[in-house]
């Protein structure tokens, strides 16, 4: 591991600029929005089946981000669909599988242990990435702390499953 | 079993992430959800089109906001743009977690947006609070990749 590497290991730092704190306003909004999106899709999921679910949830969010991006569209955003290779454009099967699960998942386990349960597999599974250097990623190997966390989110999702 | 799809939507989720990253340095984010959501709905569709049903796709019964979860996972794209560039992904993450987990046990706890109420004890309250510092220790680990690269046309 070449020292420029390790030494550019992230920082967190308390926020005290104004444009800081609000950026902290706006990401626990996008924590509430996602806890209560998982909720809110799951419960469409009960009522009209849990693809049927996805399918809408994607139907919708594809006009209201149409919405969005709709004031810089232009010829260049062509020129940049036309450079992207292919297999990047599958992530929306991902997505729709994602939302699919979820809603599966959701109704039987709540949503605070379905979220634990993703999150500790999502972090269990870039640790590998990153050991490997899987995606063409640089090799991030995994380090006593790394384990230390995991186990700690491990035995914090086996609390949450029997509290 | 339910576990287990539970953390395979981690793994894709992760995976997806990749994919989301690398497609946003072509696009950028916005755009890249924009993507993910037009290619979703036709894969969806296609799988519904072809047969493949889970249930009913009807109307009613239902209010109109638990139609609109869409709207939210668009959101949270456009909240990371701002937030990861203002004090960036680490910080971002570790709020978004956090804020995650308690209003999910919020939920969860009340019963509200449907679902039957799942109390809220203090063995799970500290499993959620493990988990956190977990994620933390473990997301603090990673060093930081280059930035990325932006490919846009302009």
């Amino acid at each position: 591991m070449p020292d420029s590497v390790r030494s550019s290991r992230p920082s967190v730092r308390v926020p005290t600029d104004p444009e800081q704190i609000v950026a902290v306003a706006v990401s626990i909004v996008a924590g509430v929005f996602i806890a209560t999106m998982v909720r809110l899709n799951a419960t469409l999921g009960e009522h009209i089946g849990p693809l049927e679910s996805s399918f809408v949830v994607h139907a919708v969010g594809t006009g209201f981000a149409t919405l969005l991006i709709l004031p810089r569209m232009g010829a260049e955003r062509l020129r940049d669909l036309r450079r992207t290779p292919a297999v990047l454009f599958g992530g929306g099967v991902l997505g729709v599988t994602l939302v699919m699960l979820a809603n599966i998942v959701v109704p039987h386990l709540g949503v605070a242990l379905t979220l634990c349960v993703s999150v500790a597999a999502n972090l269990a599974f870039s640790t590998l990435a990153d050991h490997f250097g899987w995606f063409g990623l640089p090799v991030f190997p995994v380090s006593p702390r790394r384990v230390l966390g995991l186990v700690l989110v491990v035995t914090g999702v086996v609390l949450v499953a029997y509290g | 079993m339910v576990f287990l799809l539970a953390a395979f939507n981690g793994v894709l989720s992760a995976l997806s992430r990749v994919v989301n990253a690398a497609l946003g340095t072509y696009v950028g984010s916005l755009e890249s959800s924009w993507i993910n959501h037009v290619v979703g709905t036709a894969f969806a569709g296609l799988l519904l089109l072809g047969g493949l049903s889970t249930g009913t796709l009807q109307w009613g019964g239902l209010a109109w906001y638990y139609w609109i979860g869409g709207c939210f996972g668009v959101g949270v794209v456009a909240a990371s743009n701002y937030a990861v560039a203002r004090i960036g992904a680490v910080l971002f993450g570790m709020i978004v977690l956090a804020i995650q987990l308690a209003t999910s046990a919020g939920l969860d706890h009340y019963g509200v947006l449907g679902g039957d109420p799942i109390p809220l004890t203090g063995m799970r309250l500290g499993g959620l609070g493990l988990l956190v510092a977990g994620a933390l220790l473990t997301l603090t680990d990673r060093g930081r990749k280059t930035p990325r690269p932006d490919r846009r046309a302009s």
